[in-house]
């Protein structure tokens, strides 16, 4: 990360989220690690040579991280806090390939030291267990290469999603099955039910996302009261919780929306909530028509059931109480979250200066232009359009928001201002690029990646 | 991508670290001063032909799944030296988990042992197992 030279100091706030990042990283290690340490305890027999247990202990670790892999995208509000969500997605991402490769180097450094160990590969003749962690390996390429490769493919985000947990769940137990079945290493009963126990916890946390919380969400049926056209293809859609009942956010968190699907069938899909937390009970979404889900946003009628799993998200103004002022920076429908910032803060009576860089193609399509201006008249709040294909007689900013956009309005002492980005990754890495330029401390820069599932 | 890159940097580091763990773990079980097992010297006293019947059978019977002769299988059990420690009527037995065998041994081994009595080259898998000394 590259810092200036003036704010290197880190705030007490910043130590804190460090700590809980390693505490968390930390944690992960030793769940990870432990049940295979336990294996040394009370073990008959010595080594069998260094790169064989090595191979091994790959095999037990490899298989660890590959179970916890659900515990990353369970949603645990506790464990993505000190990180965000999008890195926690992202930290998955790059685990799984990692683990997959500890997993392929397993069998192939004993493929390599003792072909004979491994049997024979025909399925017909070779052991169940054997066959088991061979179709485990094949399953959990196949699985990675489907998430990789799921855009070319054209794979539908609904159908990916089902696909990925089947198979992934099916994965595992194969790769359980190989495990307790060839156990050289799991001579005694208690070894065995340790990771029987383990196998079982990662059932428990399928159960706990695929069951416990589809029910929890289930038995609190929202409900549409309004869904209103905006400027740039946009919908805004009004929903109100059940009687007596009201949601809890901070401005800049979202909220996983079902429509016409019942819970259980793993068809949510995350939407920033763009009203002011300061005024409840229901929320407001404001959705583009992109996708395949939020095309069909339009048609949603006045009354019908809405399943709503929310708050999530860290990324908000609430993170930094001790900010000096804000800098927002959106492109596009990214104007959501900040949308609600800026509602929240109004609705407080926020005096602190606040800027706002607003990206888009043409001046029609700007989306809440309106509500920006009266914004701007009750908040201290600069609002900068900055259009791609600007109409006639346009006297404001062109082109796209660069280091002299940011430069020209932002005032030359910004120290104690936090940024908060959100827009398409292009914009988002040119802006943080263009922060950097500016000698704005990236511990001061926030983005929120709303392309991340 | 500052997030994006954040999470790589975060990924590689905690796998670094389960790497280094799995590292240790093999080293905990294999101390750097005792030597490493070594295959026992042979001591040839078959023809080698019925030798080489016997090894094959070895590997042909799924023996090198759970345990290692000369060099060859699991080093998880090492058969070197069997000839030495059992006669020739335990090792029948342990072949094909049978006698007291068949009270110490797991089902999945006794399962995997099975399947050995109906191999033509049993013998010379017993003869190959008994010159191991």
């Amino acid at each position: 990360m590259r810092t200036s030279g003036k704010t290197t100091s880190m705030t007490q706030a910043e130590r804190n989220a460090t700590r809980n990042v390693l505490l968390w990283l930390g944690l992960y290690v030793a769940v990870v690690t432990l049940p295979l340490f336990a294996l040394l305890a009370d073990s008959r027999g010595g080594g069998r040579g260094w790169a064989w247990d090595f191979s091994m202990a790959l095999g037990y670790v490899g298989l660890a991280m590959l179970g916890l892999q659900l515990a990353l995208t369970a949603r645990l509000r506790r464990a993505t806090a000190p990180f965000g969500i999008d890195i926690v997605y992202y930290f998955h991402r790059y685990l799984a390939l990692l683990a997959l490769a500890l997993v392929l180097a397993h069998w192939l450094i004993l493929r390599g030291m003792s072909p004979a160990a491994l049997g024979a590969a025909d399925p017909r003749t070779a052991a169940a267990h054997m066959t088991a962690g061979r179709l485990a390996l094949a399953l959990f390429v196949l699985v990675s290469v489907l998430s990789l490769a799921r855009r070319a493919l054209k794979l539908e985000y609904d159908r990916w999603r089902m696909l990925h947990a089947a198979l992934a769940t099916l994965a595992l137990a194969l790769a359980l099955w190989h495990l307790v079945g060839s156990g050289h290493y799991l001579d005694n009963p208690w070894k065995r039910a340790l990771w029987l126990a383990y196998g079982g916890c990662w059932l428990g946390l399928i159960g706990y996302v695929r069951l416990f919380r589809p029910w929890r969400v289930s038995r609190s049926p929202w409900r549409v009261a309004a869904v209103r056209p905006e400027r740039g293809r946009v919908w805004t859609l009004e929903l109100q919780p059940p009687p007596g009942q009201a949601l809890r956010f901070a401005p800049g968190q979202f909220a996983w929306l079902s429509l016409r699907a019942s819970p259980y069938a793993m068809k949510e899909h995350p939407f920033s909530i763009a009203s002011s937390a300061e005024r409840g009970p229901g929320i407001e979404l404001s959705i583009k028509a992109l996708g395949d889900f939020s095309t069909g946003i339009k048609d949603t009628v006045v009354g019908e059931t809405a399943w709503v799993d929310a708050p999530y998200g860290t990324f908000g103004v609430d993170r930094h109480p001790e900010a000096a002022g804000f800098v927002f920076i959106a492109g596009g429908i990214g104007i959501a979250p900040l949308l609600s910032m800026l509602r929240t803060l109004a609705d407080r009576r926020d005096r602190r200066p606040l800027w706002l860089f607003y990206g888009n193609r043409v001046w029609e399509r700007v989306a809440f232009r309106e509500e920006l201006e009266r914004l701007a008249q009750v908040l201290d709040l600069h609002v900068v359009h900055v259009l791609l294909e600007p109409p006639p007689g346009w006297t404001g900013d062109q082109g796209y928001i660069t280091t002299e956009v940011l430069a020209r309005h932002l005032p030359p002492q910004h120290d104690g201002f936090e940024v908060l980005i959100c827009g398409p990754l292009a914009m988002t890495l040119s802006a943080e690029r263009s922060l950097a330029a500016l000698n704005v401390p990236a511990a001061r820069v926030h983005s929120e990646i709303f392309d991340w599932v | 991508m500052l997030r994006e890159s954040r999470a790589r940097w975060l990924a590689f580091a905690t796998a670094g670290v389960v790497v280094a763990l799995a590292a240790l773990f093999a080293w905990m079980r294999n101390p750097p001063g005792e030597p490493a097992p070594a295959p026992a010297p042979q001591a040839a006293a078959m023809g080698p032909v019925r030798l080489a019947a016997g090894r094959e059978a070895f590997t042909r019977l799924g023996c090198a799944r759970c345990h290692a002769i000369d060099g060859v299988g699991n080093p998880s059990m090492p058969l070197d030296g069997v000839g030495a420690r059992l006669d020739a009527a335990a090792l029948r037995d342990w072949t094909l988990g049978t006698g007291a065998a068949a009270e110490v041994l797991s089902r999945g081994a006794l399962r995997a042992k099975s399947h050995a009595v109906e191999d033509p080259d049993l013998e010379a898998l017993i003869d190959y197992l008994a010159q191991s000394r």
